[in-house]
C-alpha cells in the first residue's frame, strides 16, 4: 500500500504537498498518479459544499430550511423502500443485508429524488387539506416517514441499528466511488441552476410576478426539493445529514451578510463553502499530524462555518434604511 | 395488558415512556401554538454539545460518582447548552434579521458539528468516555430504571406545578397577546418561561425518546387535540392524554410485534406511528371538525336543501289545484330529478311528516306539510327580495346564486326581514309571498 | 407591440366567486370595464378588493366565474397585464437591488433564456428615470421609504409595457410627491388608452382621480363612470351596516353548508 503523501503534515506543509502535487497531474497526468485519501476526501467535501452552498442558496431564501431538516431524515425510508423494492425485484428477496453498500448509486438517486418529492408533497397536503400550520406539518411527516423506516429496517434486517453513519458519515471509510456520483450530483446541480437561473430567481423574489409570467412555483418548490434530496444521499456517507444541513444553510448566511446581488451571493457561499472544506481537511491533517488526534473533519468545517459566520456577522454592519 | 404495569421488567420502560411522552406532549401544545413546533428538532440537537462537554468535565473532576449525579450532570449542561442555542436564535432572528427556518437549521446543526469535534478530540485520549458518549448520543432508548422513573416524575411535577402556577398570564400571552400587555403583563418574560419549561422538558426526555421521537411528541399530539377543543386547559389535558396513550400502545405493540417476530423491535417508532393514528383519527372523527363528521353534514344539509325544494313545488302546485292530493306522475313533471332519487326523496319527506301515501304512486300533503311548506316559500321569496330589491342582485340571477342561503333562515332572520322590506307581498317574479298566518293552501 | 383591440372591454368578469378557507370573499361579481379608464376599486377592510385583482390575474383559485382581458382568456394576454403588488407583500431583505427588480419588467419578454441586453438596461433606467429613482438603482430594495419602494415597482410595470395594470393600494403610506408621481404617471397611461385598475382607500381623493369606480363589499354595489356611481347612496351601501344582514348569513349559510356546526 502506497503510503499517503500527506502524512505527518503540519497544516501549511499540507498546502506545500497539496499544491506540488497538482503540478505533477498537469505535468504527469492522471494515469501516472493516485488519488491520496485526503485528497479524495478534499474533492468530495468540495464537491458537496458547492453544490449545497448553491442549492442553500435558494432554500435560505425561500424560507425551506427546515424542510431540509425534514428531508434529511426522510430519506431514510426512501432508501429502505428502494433497497427492499431492488431486492424483491432483483436480488434475492430472503436475505437483505444493509452491512454492505446499497446495489447502485442510480438507486440510490432515485430513491432520494422520490423521498424529497413525497416529503413536498404529504407536506403541502397536510397544510392544505388539512389546515395545519406549515411547521407542525413539516414535523408531522418527517417523524412519521422517520418511523416507518426504522421499523422497516428492523422488520427486515433484525436490526434496528441505522445509527450512526446515517447521522455523522464517514469520510474517513470514502471510496473513488463515492467521487464519482458525488461529482455528478455536482455537474447536474450546476446544469439546473445554469439553465433555469431566471425561474429560480423570479419564483423565490416574486411568485405573483412568476405566476403571471407563467412559471410555475409549484414546479420550482419541488425541483428544489428533489435537488436538496439528491445532494443529501450525495452528502450522507461523507458528512452525514445533519452536517449536510450547515453546509446547505451556513454559507448562504455569510455570502448574504456580504453583498446584495443574488449571484455574487450564489457566488460567494460556493467560495465560502469550498474553501472551508479546504482549510477543514488541512486543519485536520495538521492536529492529526501534530497532536496525535483523530478529528471529525466534517464537524470542524461546520465549526469553521460558525465561526466565520459569528464573526461576519460582528464585522459586517447593515446601513439602515 | 396489566402485565406491563405489574411485571418488574415492563414496569420502569412503560411507565417511564408513558410518563415522558405525556410530558413532550403537554409541553409540546405550548411549541404548537406559538408556532414553534420545529424548536424541538434544534434543542433536542443542540444539547449534544453541553452533554459531551459535562460528561467530559465530570469524569475529570468526579472519579466516581452515585448514579443519580452522573442522570444529572448531563442534563444541566444540555439544558445550558440548549439555552445558548435558543439564545443565538433568538438573536438571529431579532437583531440580525435572519428567518427562523434558518437560524434554527444553523443552530441545530453547528451546535452539532461542534459536538462531533469535541467528541472526535476525544477519541484518544479518553477511549472508555468516548464509547459511553457514542451510546449516550447515539444509542437507542435508554434501558430505564425505577430511579430514573422517580427523578422524571419529579421533574415532571416541577413543571406541571410551574405551569399551573403562572396559567393566567400564559394563557393571556399566547391568546391575546396585545391585551396582555394593556393589562400589564410581561410578555417576553412569559415567553422565557415557556422556552424554560419547553427546554427542560426537551433536556429530560431526550435521553429516553431520542431526537425524532421527541419532535413527534412535541407535535402530534398537540395537533390532534386541536380538533377536538379551543380552550387551553383541555389542550393541555387531551394532548398529555393522547401522548400518555401513544407511549402505553407504542411500547405495547412493540413488544407484541417482538414477540411475534422473534426480532427486537425499537419502541420509538411505534410510538410515532400511534401518535400519528391518533392525529389521522382525530382529523376523521372529532365531532366538530372531523372531516367524517362534517361529511355527514354537510350530505343531511343537502339533503334538507332538497327535500325543502320538493316541499316546496308540491305545495306550489297543490296551492294551484286547491287539493292536497298529487299522482307520482305530477310530481315528477314538477321536480327535475332521477326517478330513484325522487323516490329516496318523498321517503325522506314522508318520514318528515309532510306527506302521506293515499295509493298506489299516489300521495296527499299533510297538514304539517301544508304549513311547512307555506312557510319555506315565504321564506325564500323573502329572500329573494332581500337580495333584488335590497342588495341589488340581479333578477335573473337569484335563483340559482340565493340557494344555499335560503335553507338557513330563521324565525330572527324573517323578523328582520319583514321589518327591512316593509312586509312585501310579492317576490321579484311577482309571485306572492304567503303571509304569516291564513288558510294553509293559500297564499 | 400589437395595438389593443377597440370595441372590446378591458376587463369583463361574470359570477366570481373566491372563497378563502371555504368563507366568500368575493361572490357573485359581475363587471364590465370598457379601455382606458382609471379605474378606483373600492371598499370596506376584508371586503375583497385585492382579491378581485389577484382573482382576475389567476393568483388566487376562484370557485366559479369566467374572466375575459380585451375578450380573451388570461393565458393568451398575460403580457399585456401588469400587476404591483401591496407592500406587505414583498420580501424586502432579498438581494436585489432597484435596477435589478425594475429589470424583471422585461422578463416576460425575453423569457427563461435570453440574455439581457444594454437595450434592456437601456429601458430600464428610462423607467427609473420617470419614477425618479435613477439615483437608487444600485440599493438593496430595503434601503429605501417607503414612497421609493412604491416607485420601484411601478417602474417594473411600466417596463413591461402592458394593456391593462393593477395596483393594489399603491398610496398607501406613501408621500405627498411619491402619490402625484404615481398619479400623474398612471394618468399619462389612461390618456394612451390604457386601462388602469387601483386598490384605493382614500374616499376624499376619488373624484379627483379616477374617471370609473368599482364599489366592492364582498358583493358588487356598483360599478360604472365615477360621476354617475360614486354617489352618497352607493357609499353608504358599500361601508354602512345595511348589508350586515347579507354578510351573516352568506357567511352562516356557508359555514353549515361545509358541514360544520353553527
Amino acid at each position: 500500500m502506497t503510503q499517503n503523501p500527506y502524512w505527518g503534515s503540519d497544516f501549511f506543509s499540507f498546502f506545500a504537498i497539496l499544491f506540488s502535487r497538482v503540478q505533477e497531474f498537469f505535468v504527469l497526468g492522471p494515469s501516472q498518479m493516485q488519488l491520496a485519501s485526503d485528497e479524495l476526501q478534499l474533492f468530495v467535501l468540495t464537491l458537496i459544499s458547492i453544490s449545497s452552498a448553491l442549492i442553500g442558496t435558494f432554500l435560505v431564501l425561500r424560507k425551506m430550511a427546515m424542510l431540509a431538516n425534514a428531508l434529511s431524515h426522510t430519506i431514510l425510508p426512501g432508501v429502505v423502500f428502494a433497497y427492499l423494492g431492488y431486492h424483491y425485484f432483483y436480488a434475492s428477496p430472503n436475505e437483505i443485508d444493509f452491512s454492505h453498500l446499497l446495489p447502485s448509486d442510480s438507486l440510490l438517486v432515485v430513491a432520494g429524488l422520490a423521498s424529497g418529492l413525497v416529503t413536498a408533497y404529504l407536506t403541502q397536503t397536510l397544510v392544505q387539506h388539512l389546515h395545519q400550520a406549515e411547521d407542525a406539518s413539516i414535523g408531522m411527516v418527517f417523524t412519521f416517514l422517520f418511523a416507518i423506516g426504522i421499523i422497516l429496517v428492523t422488520a427486515f434486517t433484525k436490526s434496528s441499528h441505522v445509527g450512526a453513519e446515517l447521522l455523522m458519515g464517514n469520510v474517513d471509510a470514502l471510496h473513488r466511488a463515492d467521487l464519482s456520483l458525488i461529482f455528478w450530483i455536482f455537474v447536474a446541480n450546476l446544469t439546473i441552476f445554469a439553465l433555469l437561473w431566471r425561474p429560480f430567481f423570479v419564483s423565490t423574489f416574486d411568485p405573483l410576478f412568476s405566476s403571471m409570467c407563467g412559471i410555475s412555483n409549484a414546479a420550482i418548490g419541488y425541483l428544489l426539493m428533489g435537488q436538496v434530496a439528491v445532494c443529501a444521499i450525495g452528502a450522507f456517507r461523507a458528512v452525514g445529514v445533519l452536517l449536510f444541513l450547515a453546509f446547505l444553510v451556513t454559507p448562504p448566511l455569510i455570502a448574504r451578510k456580504c453583498t446584495h446581488n443574488l449571484k455574487v451571493m450564489a457566488g460567494f457561499a460556493c467560495l465560502v463553502g469550498a474553501l472551508s472544506s479546504l482549510i477543514g481537511v488541512a486543519f485536520s491533517r495538521h492536529l492529526l499530524s501534530v497532536y496525535a488526534l483523530p478529528c471529525s473533519t466534517s464537524g470542524l468545517i461546520v465549526t469553521l462555518l460558525a465561526i466565520v459566520y459569528g464573526f461576519s456577522l460582528a464585522i459586517i454592519s447593515r446601513p439602515r434604511a | 395488558m396489566i402485565e406491563f404495569f405489574t411485571d418488574p421488567v415492563l414496569f420502569a420502560p412503560t411507565i417511564g415512556s408513558m410518563l415522558m411522552c405525556c410530558l413532550a406532549a403537554f409541553v409540546g401544545t405550548f411549541a404548537v401554538l406559538k408556532r414553534q413546533s420545529l424548536v424541538g428538532e434544534t434543542l433536542s440537537h443542540a444539547c449534544y454539545p453541553g452533554v459531551v462537554l459535562a460528561l467530559l468535565l465530570s469524569k475529570l473532576f468526579f472519579e466516581v460518582a452515585p448514579d443519580a449525579f452522573l442522570m444529572l450532570v448531563p442534563m444541566i449542561g444540555a439544558s445550558l447548552s440548549c439555552l445558548l442555542g435558543m439564545y443565538l436564535v433568538q438573536i438571529l432572528t431579532l437583531r440580525f434579521k435572519v428567518t427562523q427556518d434558518s437560524a434554527l437549521c444553523f443552530v441545530l446543526a453547528s451546535f452539532f458539528g461542534l459536538a462531533l469535534v469535541v467528541l472526535s478530540l476525544l477519541q484518544s485520549p479518553f477511549p472508555t468516555l468516548y464509547k459511553e458518549l457514542q451510546s449516550y448520543l447515539f444509542g437507542q432508548a435508554a434501558t430505564q430504571t425505577n430511579i430514573h422513573i422517580v427523578v422524571y416524575a419529579i421533574l415532571s411535577l416541577l413543571i406541571l406545578s410551574t405551569t399551573i402556577l403562572f396559567f393566567r398570564p400564559i394563557k393571556t400571552v399566547i391568546f391575546d397577546p396585545n391585551f396582555a400587555k394593556t393589562i400589564g403583563i410581561n410578555c417576553e418574560s412569559v415567553h422565557l418561561l415557556l422556552l424554560g419549561i419547553i427546554v427542560s422538558s426537551v433536556v429530560i426526555g431526550i435521553r429516553s425518546l431520542g431526537v425524532v421521537l421527541m419532535s413527534a411528541m412535541l407535535i402530534f399530539p398537540a395537533v390532534s387535540c386541536r380538533f377536538w377543543t379551543v380552550r387551553l386547559e383541555f389542550l393541555l389535558f387531551f394532548s398529555a392524554l393522547f401522548g400518555t396513550i401513544s407511549g402505553f400502545f407504542g411500547v405495547y405493540f412493540s413488544h407484541q410485534m417482538s414477540m411475534i417476530t422473534e426480532v427486537s423491535f425499537p419502541t420509538g417508532p411505534m410510538i410515532v406511528v400511534i401518535a400519528s393514528l391518533i392525529f389521522f383519527l382525530s382529523s376523521m372523527l372529532a365531532p366538530q371538525k372531523g372531516i367524517l363528521f362534517r361529511a355527514i353534514r354537510r350530505v343531511k344539509f343537502w339533503s334538507q336543501c332538497q327535500q325543502e325544494n320538493l316541499l316546496k313545488a308540491l305545495w306550489k302546485r297543490c296551492s294551484q289545484k286547491r287539493s292536497p292530493a298529487i299522482s307520482r306522475n305530477e310530481i315528477q313533471h314538477l321536480f327535475q330529478a332521477k326517478p330513484y332519487k325522487l323516490t329516496l326523496l318523498l321517503s325522506a319527506i314522508r318520514r318528515r311528516g309532510w306527506i302521506k301515501v293515499t295509493g298506489i304512486d299516489t300521495y296527499e300533503m299533510t297538514a304539517f306539510g301544508m304549513l311547512w311548506g307555506r312557510k319555506i316559500l315565504r321564506l325564500h321569496r323573502l329572500w329573494e327580495v332581500y337580495l333584488v330589491e335590497y342588495c341589488g342582485v340581479g333578477k335573473d340571477r337569484v335563483h340559482p346564486s340565493a340557494e344555499e342561503m335560503e335553507h338557513i333562515i330563521t324565525k330572527e332572520i324573517e323578523n328582520e326581514l319583514v321589518v327591512l322590506l316593509d312586509d312585501p307581498h310579492v317576490d321579484p317574479h311577482h309571485q306572492p309571498i304567503p303571509t304569516g298566518e291564513g288558510n294553509l293552501l293559500l297564499p | 407591440m400589437v395595438e389593443p383591440v377597440l370595441n372590446v372591454s378591458a376587463l369583463k368578469v361574470s359570477g366570481l366567486t373566491v372563497h378563502y378557507h371555504e368563507i366568500p370573499v368575493l361572490w357573485d361579481i359581475d363587471l364590465e370595464i370598457p379601455q382606458g379608464k382609471f379605474v378606483g376599486v373600492l371598499g370596506p377592510n376584508g371586503a375583497g378588493k385585492s382579491t378581485l385583482l389577484k382573482a382576475i390575474l389567476g393568483i388566487v383559485p376562484t370557485v366559479s366565474g369566467s374572466i375575459w382581458i380585451e375578450g380573451k382568456q388570461l393565458v393568451e394576454v398575460r403580457r399585456r397585464t401588469a400587476y404591483v403588488p401591496q407592500r406587505e407583500a414583498v420580501d424586502w431583505d432579498f438581494p436585489i437591488t432597484v435596477k435589478q427588480l425594475v429589470l424583471m419588467g422585461r422578463y416576460p419578454f425575453l423569457g427563461a433564456f435570453r440574455r439581457v441586453t444594454k437595450k434592456d438596461h437601456q429601458m430600464a433606467y428610462e423607467c427609473l428615470e420617470k419614477v425618479g429613482m435613477h439615483e437608487y438603482a444600485d440599493r438593496q430594495i430595503s434601503q429605501l421609504s417607503g414612497g421609493q419602494q412604491q416607485r420601484a415597482f411601478l417602474a417594473r410595470a411600466l417596463l413591461q409595457d402592458a394593456d391593462i395594470y393593477f395596483l393594489d393600494e399603491p398610496l398607501a403610506g406613501v408621500d405627498h410627491a411619491t402619490e402625484l408621481v404615481v398619479i400623474e404617471l398612471l394618468s399619462e397611461l389612461v390618456k394612451r388608452q390604457k386601462t388602469v385598475l387601483m386598490v384605493h382607500h382614500d374616499l376624499n381623493s376619488v373624484e379627483k382621480y379616477f374617471n370609473w369606480v368599482v364599489l366592492l363589499n364582498v358583493r358588487l354595489v356598483a360599478s360604472g363612470p365615477e360621476e354617475s356611481t360614486f354617489t352618497d347612496q352607493n357609499i353608504q351601501k358599500t361601508y354602512g351596516k345595511n348589508f350586515a344582514l347579507f354578510d351573516e348569513t352568506l357567511k352562516r349559510s356557508r359555514t353549515i353548508a361545509e358541514g360544520y356546526n353553527d
